[in-house]
């Protein structure tokens, strides 16, 4: 006999806010570009409310604390240039640190290249993984002292960080547990291996040597030269099921967006789809690769060569898009379990930042740039990411003139993780990052539900009792869907909530991608909430406001696959649009008095992207 | 006297212990490898796979499982002896690190207790005064309508003056919503209740005081709501009287790593450090 109303609904009920992808002053290229101050104690201070002055001096807080952060360094000279800086014996004693130490004191800008090519392995001296043992030790046992179980939870972690001829493969590698178990590792770098196989095989011996455990998320798919989402392993052979068992198994999770722009579609991918272009980036991590691009214009706003959105993939080199974006990664996964039975793209979602500021601020108003020369100040919109004339190395006849990074103005204030937990703690976020009950925004606080199932109904959505009734006749987001039995076609009930200190919201929407009887694959956005006035726009550029005028603060919606055929694959992710807002450049503007290119959009139209729920033919 | 004589008896056991362990050693082969029940189910243990979906107790496995671990058992024994007769555990970085994590928490152990004044207290209390705010806590429930009906405002207020559950049984029951969040909140901070009501609506809860009786309606961004608040109380320096528990751990630890620093650089004497090229 059961009696007591509470057993079995120990839901996770909590939703929590945190950034899994943040650098602090011992990330070697945070501290080169300038941040050579803030450290991870400054991270975690201002991510649980705290006052921070900012590298540039300027007093930063966040207006809502965050419930968790992970201060994800790179693995790659983790530490080292701090200790450099600080004499460090141990590590002057190394040619590199001898080296090094020396450009620092004859402000060498080797330093910089020299750097970067060891990120990739391309540098003839590194340091010893004996080195980073130290370093390791007193970065983990830093975390520990931070974290606090049911208020603030600090995770340990790191980036890898490879970039095989410029195109982004990096991952960020997530601890469940404690200093001293982490420390039983020395981070697996770029260094070690630029193949993510090795990387889990490397988290896999981490988990039946030590008994902890420890997950990979990947992050800037958009700048991956389509190697993210590949058709192949790193070996070249068809992607088959223990390479997708093993990736679904140690990468349960995809960063869809953060300052490096968003990796949810791309219009060339998305035509239908009018939301597609939301902070598009073009080309690869390095830009080296840009003879696989074509500048598409030079009149009207492409008149600017220095304006990115005028540059495409050329027609032999748009295959790379395809692997390039979560949308057509989740895609594609279905197509390869058509082929082989397993799907080795079903990753939930979730957006980080990637600062290397040590500060995780995300909203437009609130943002504090990437590096030091995009923190906040007069000139950081004409800046460019990590410093403007940075030498040629792209070959000649090439249409972008410098070797620059991108320009600041094109960096994206973006993004945070939202997580359905049961408590905020170290174990319970990281089974909700297992179980991909996690959703992805580009800065604002918007709570989601979504759950899936046969036997939902238009009722399930208002009732109160909307939590349990998901739970009970459904799996949430994250999933696959029950057994279909005899049910002709899947429903879902979704809910939505603006951010509390943020703008309305315009409209929920399903993405659903599906396969074909010939195996390829097809996708359709479909409208399923949308406020009365949707489309309209009340920013005012002059001076950067909005109005909430517009727009619904909540949604509560029951959708019904209306073209369900349940003899092929699918999934079904949630996108909730806001009403339009000034983008980051726009309170620039009117706070430092900076003149925008025409070209930069005055607005734009933040948004969320939950975990998808999947559905197998029986 | 006493003392004494336990102590010279105390060695002299020692001693005896330490011979006759000596010379049952050199009775073992420098070659044997001892196996048991005990070392293999310990081998079992710590090597099991933790991603199997079952996991079989040792008593539980077949002989044959039992001479599968065995063999490995013996493996990575003669791996062991054949790697350390090397010297290979001397270059390990990790078996050096570990080495170096257990002769610090030696030191740690090892480290003289603090004697600690009530003045030091005090005074570390008077320099880290800001570590002991009470943030300003409350603790309430509350019941969420949706902005979508224009009258509720009206049936609300008229409820929380009059406090009449017929009425709020009649009239709002069934217009209840579903709220983003909690229903519950249990000595919350302000930053935590701006992020789920905004905050504008925060203020404005926290100027509210505790009450039995349902308040409002108090209006957010989602719709309106009505209050019943528990307790509420403001943000106050905590006295040392309060603390002096927390400020005397966390004096002791700090001091303790001042004194871990000094133990480690002293050991550091006891070494000639020779550099080489």
């Amino acid at each position: 006999m059961e009696y007591s109303p509470g057993v079995d609904k120990d839901y996770p009920r909590k939703l929590l806010w945190g950034d899994t992808h943040l650098h602090s002053n011992q990330s070697a290229d945070a501290y080169t570009i300038g941040n050579s101050n803030l450290t991870p104690s400054d991270a975690f201070r201002f991510a649980r409310g705290e006052e921070v002055i900012s590298e540039k001096g300027v007093r930063a807080k966040l207006r809502v604390p965050l419930d968790f952060l992970m201060v994800s360094d790179h693995a790659t000279f983790l530490g080292m240039f701090k200790r450099i800086e600080n004499r460090d014996p141990e590590i002057l004693k190394t040619p590199l640190g001898k080296r090094w130490r020396k450009y620092m004191d004859e402000n060498d800008p080797n330093l910089f290249t020299e750097f970067v090519d060891g990120l990739d392995g391309r540098l003839e001296d590194t340091f010893s993984k004996e080195d980073y043992i130290p370093i390791w030790k007193e970065i983990t046992e830093n975390v520990d002292k931070f974290n606090q179980p049911g208020i603030f939870t600090a995770l340990i972690g790191y980036e890898w960080t490879p970039a095989p001829t410029g195109d982004n493969l990096h991952r960020v590698v997530v601890f469940k547990d404690d200093a001293k178990l982490a420390q039983k590792i020395i981070p697996f770098s770029a260094i070690d291996s630029r193949k993510p196989e090795d990387l889990w095989n490397f988290l896999k011996e981490y988990n039946s040597s030590t008994g902890g455990e420890a997950i990979s998320i990947s992050h800037n798919s958009n700048i991956s030269g389509g190697r993210m989402f590949p058709s192949e392993n790193s070996y070249g052979e068809p992607i088959d099921s223990a390479y997708a068992n093993m990736r679904n198994r140690w990468e349960p999770l995809v960063e869809a967006t953060q300052v490096k722009g968003d990796s949810e579609t791309h219009p060339a991918l998305s035509p239908d789809d009018q939301f597609a272009d939301y902070e598009t980036w073009e080309g690869n991590i390095g830009r080296s690769q840009t003879k696989r691009l074509i500048r598409i214009s030079t009149t009207g706003d492409c008149k600017d060569p220095l304006n990115y959105k005028c540059y495409k993939y050329k027609e032999k080199e748009k295959y790379r898009y395809k692997g390039s974006y979560v949308r057509s990664g989740l895609r594609r996964g279905l197509e390869i379990e058509k082929k082989i039975g397993v799907n080795p793209y079903k990753f939930g979602l979730i957006g980080s930042t990637d600062n290397h500021t040590a500060l995780a601020a995300s909203e437009e108003d609130n943002f504090f740039g990437k590096f030091l020369d995009s923190e906040p100040g007069p000139g950081r919109v004409d800046s460019c990411m990590a410093g403007c004339g940075r030498p040629v190395n792209i070959a000649d006849g090439e249409d972008i003139p410098s070797g620059d990074l991108w320009k600041n103005w094109q960096i994206t204030a973006s993004g945070y993780a939202g997580v359905w937990a049961r408590d905020n703690t170290r174990e319970e976020i990281f089974n909700a990052f297992k179980r991909k009950e996690t959703y992805a925004t580009t800065g604002p606080r918007i709570a989601v539900r979504f759950f899936g199932g046969w036997k939902f109904s238009e009722t399930d959505s208002f009732d109160p009792n909307f939590v349990d009734l998901g739970y009970n006749k459904g799996v949430p987001m994250g999933s696959d869907l029950p057994l279909r039995g005899r049910n002709k076609s899947p429903n879902f009930i979704i809910m939505a909530a603006k951010d509390p200190n943020g703008a309305n919201l315009e409209r929920v929407q399903v993405v659903k991608g599906w396969t074909n009887k010939d195996g390829s694959s097809s996708e359709k956005v479909y409208d399923v909430d949308l406020s009365s006035d949707a489309g309209s726009n009340t920013v005012d550029v002059e001076t950067a406001t909005y109005k909430n005028s517009i727009g619904e603060a909540q949604f509560v919606s029951f959708w019904s696959d209306p073209d369900f055929n349940p003899k092929e694959q699918s999934f079904y992710y949630v996108r909730v649009i806001e009403i339009p807002t000034p983008r980051w450049t726009t309170y620039d503007s009117v706070i430092f008095g900076n003149k925008l290119p025409e070209f930069i959009p005055s607005s734009q139209q933040e948004r969320a992207y939950t975990s998808p729920i999947w559905y197998s033919p029986e | 006297m006493t003392k004494r004589i336990y102590i010279i008896f105390g060695i002299i056991l020692g001693i005896i212990v330490i011979f006759f362990g000596l010379l049952s050693k050199k009775d073992l082969n420098d070659n044997s490898i001892i196996v048991n029940d005990s070392s293999l189910k310990f081998f079992y243990l710590a090597n099991r796979n933790l991603e199997e979906p079952v996991f079989i107790k040792y008593e539980d496995l077949t002989e044959a499982q039992v001479l599968l671990i065995k063999k490995d058992y013996i493996k990575r024994e003669v791996l062991k002896r054949e790697a350390l007769s090397w010297g290979l555990d001397k270059v390990d970085p990790v078996i050096s690190s570990r080495l170096a994590q257990l002769g610090e928490q030696s030191l740690v152990n090892n480290l003289p207790e603090e004697e600690v004044s009530e003045e030091d207290l005090l005074s570390f209390y008077n320099k880290n005064n800001f570590l002991y705010i009470e943030d300003e806590k409350i603790t309430f429930s509350h019941i969420f309508f949706r902005k979508d009906d224009d009258n509720i405002i009206d049936d609300i207020d008229y409820y929380t003056k009059s406090q009449n559950q017929d009425f709020f049984n009649a009239n709002l029951l069934n217009k209840i919503s579903i709220f983003p969040y909690q229903k519950n909140y249990a000595q919350r901070s302000k930053s935590f209740i701006i992020g789920h009501f905004g905050e504008e609506t925060a203020q404005i809860i926290f100027s509210l005081s505790a009450s039995e009786k349902w308040q409002g309606s108090i209006k957010s961004p989602y719709g309106l709501h009505i209050l019943k608040i528990s307790s509420i109380s403001k943000a106050k320096q905590k006295t040392f009287a309060e603390v002096r528990n927390l400020v005397q751990k966390r004096f002791i630890s700090e001091k303790k790593k001042v004194n871990l620093k000094l133990q480690i650089e002293k050991k550091i004497l006891d070494y000639e450090i020779i550099e080489t090229n």
